[in-house]
């Protein structure tokens, strides 16, 4: 009899183990449990020009600024890397979409981009803060190259930026010739 | 002899470290020297020297994935997918040991992309008691997320207040595209019509209040609470009933043949008083 119960404790034992085993363990943490490393070490000079017909509120134009600095963060750390990942939380499963065509894997980086200087003019916010259209005036970029050459350019674009989720992410993009 | 065996030594010494100085290669040449290139790039010959050359094609938001062919002259690229960008000015960098090289592109999709005109409507739902305007919003964008002009005119973005349908529903403003859906939510009753019966064989009153509409016509929301108020002469009750496609009905039990007054309610709207008789 006692050997009967060690073995059916042991059976027991075993099939929990196995069980364990089996249960998948997801290696991503939740959003709000994650620190973005590479949006916290970003630091562009933002200036946000309300030209809408609705207004964003204080706390909104707070938001939009500091998730603006975060797409650039991230728009950067993809332009250096290719790495997709990282920023998808900025960006419209369309935008990742698109550019998840070109991932190959990320790749060493040959020039490294910084964004230094925004003038971010909105011209569209919908009445239920969810949409917004800018023309992203005189953006400063540094581009250092493989031999630590620094070139400055100046650029102007034309965003499309949604609220999706907890934060502001970029949808579509025209650079202004 | 020493001496002459030390000076042999120190120029092979000098041989090999002149030899170890990276090889300087010169700048590959674009053959077509192109300032646009168009994606999905077709063979792009280069004439260089070497067969270790290491390239990167950067649009204006992600490097692009490229082959690298090497033939007598050079070598010639290939894009290894047939995916448009981010129009814009890019960078091809081109390395091979010591050697690296810039060349400045402005990058275009090859060919005509698919545009699309997205119609963003807000807020998502109205109500006809307050304002029937809506907030709608163009933008172009086509397959690989550029941005276009609205309507081919100059405008990228276009921003209209329009009047909303008064008929209460679900509508889509494109549709193709649930994101640009919106709900005209039907408003507040402006009366309420209510009728009774006694059914004989229950010993109940039966009292109906609809077709409840707001001032569009509409048939008031499902769910909306009615309140049916009551008095026998000496004591006021009331009983609630949900409103279902514009009916709210309650049964009132008749004891010992009483005779009641009854109004329907839904906030500060009321019916008239009806009397209810066991006849």
């Amino acid at each position: 009899m006692r050997f009967f119960f060690i073995f059916l404790l042991t059976l027991v034992l075993f099939f929990l183990f196995l069980q364990g085993r089996t249960i998948e363990r997801s290696s991503e943490k939740p959003i709000f449990l994650k620190i973005d490393e590479i949006a916290l070490a970003h630091d562009s000079d933002i200036h946000i020009i309300v030209d809408s017909k609705f207004k964003p509120d204080t706390l909104q134009l707070e938001t939009i600024k500091k998730d603006y600095n975060n797409i650039w963060a991230h728009l950067n750390n993809l332009y250096n890397t290719n790495d997709i990942i990282s920023g998808k939380e900025y960006f419209t499963e369309k935008w990742f979409r698109q550019h998840a065509n070109h991932y190959d894997g990320t790749v060493e980086s040959f020039i490294k981009r910084q964004d230094k200087y925004h003038e971010l003019h909105i011209k569209n916010w919908s009445s239920d803060g969810l949409i917004c259209t800018a023309i992203d005036s005189n953006v400063i970029f540094t581009y250092t190259d493989y031999n630590l050459k620094v070139d400055t350019t100046v650029a102007n674009f034309a965003v499309l930026l949604l609220y999706q989720g907890d934060n502001w992410r970029i949808d579509a993009l025209k650079v202004l010739d | 002899m020493r001496r002459e065996i030390l000076y042999i030594e120190l120029l092979i010494a000098l041989l090999f470290i002149s030899s170890c100085k990276p090889e300087i290669k010169e700048r590959p040449l674009m053959i077509k020297n192109l300032d646009t290139l168009y994606l999905p790039l077709k063979p792009l010959e280069f004439e260089a020297k070497g067969t270790d050359w290491d390239i990167r094609l950067y649009s204006m938001t992600q490097p692009i994935p490229l082959e690298i062919s090497y033939i007598e002259k050079g070598f010639y690229l290939t894009q290894k997918n047939n995916f448009g960008v981010i129009e814009g000015p890019g960078h091809f960098c081109l390395i091979s040991g010591e050697n690296y090289f810039k060349y400045k592109v402005y990058l275009k999709n090859a060919d005509k992309p698919l545009v699309k005109e997205i119609d963003y409507r807000s807020p998502k739902t109205v109500n006809t008691d307050s304002s029937l305007t809506h907030q709608k919003i163009l933008i172009s964008v086509d397959e690989w997320q550029n941005i276009y002009s609205v309507n081919k005119g100059n405008n990228l973005f276009e921003e209209n207040i329009i009047k909303l349908p008064v008929t209460a529903g679900l509508y889509r403003a494109q549709f193709d595209l649930p994101l640009s859906s919106y709900y005209v939510q039907p408003g507040s009753c402006t009366s309420i019509p209510i009728n009774s019966k006694f059914v004989k064989d229950r010993q109940i009153f039966n009292i109906t209040a609809g077709p409840l509409k707001d001032q569009y016509g509409n048939l008031v929301a499902d769910g909306t609470i009615v309140k049916f108020i009551y008095n026998d002469g000496t004591y006021t009750h009331s009983m609630e009933s949900a409103l279902l496609r514009g009916y709210a009905s309650i049964e009132i039990p008749s004891i010992e043949l009483k005779e009641y007054t009854l109004f329907a309610k839904i906030d500060d709207t009321e019916s008239i008083s009806i009397n209810l008789r066991p006849l």
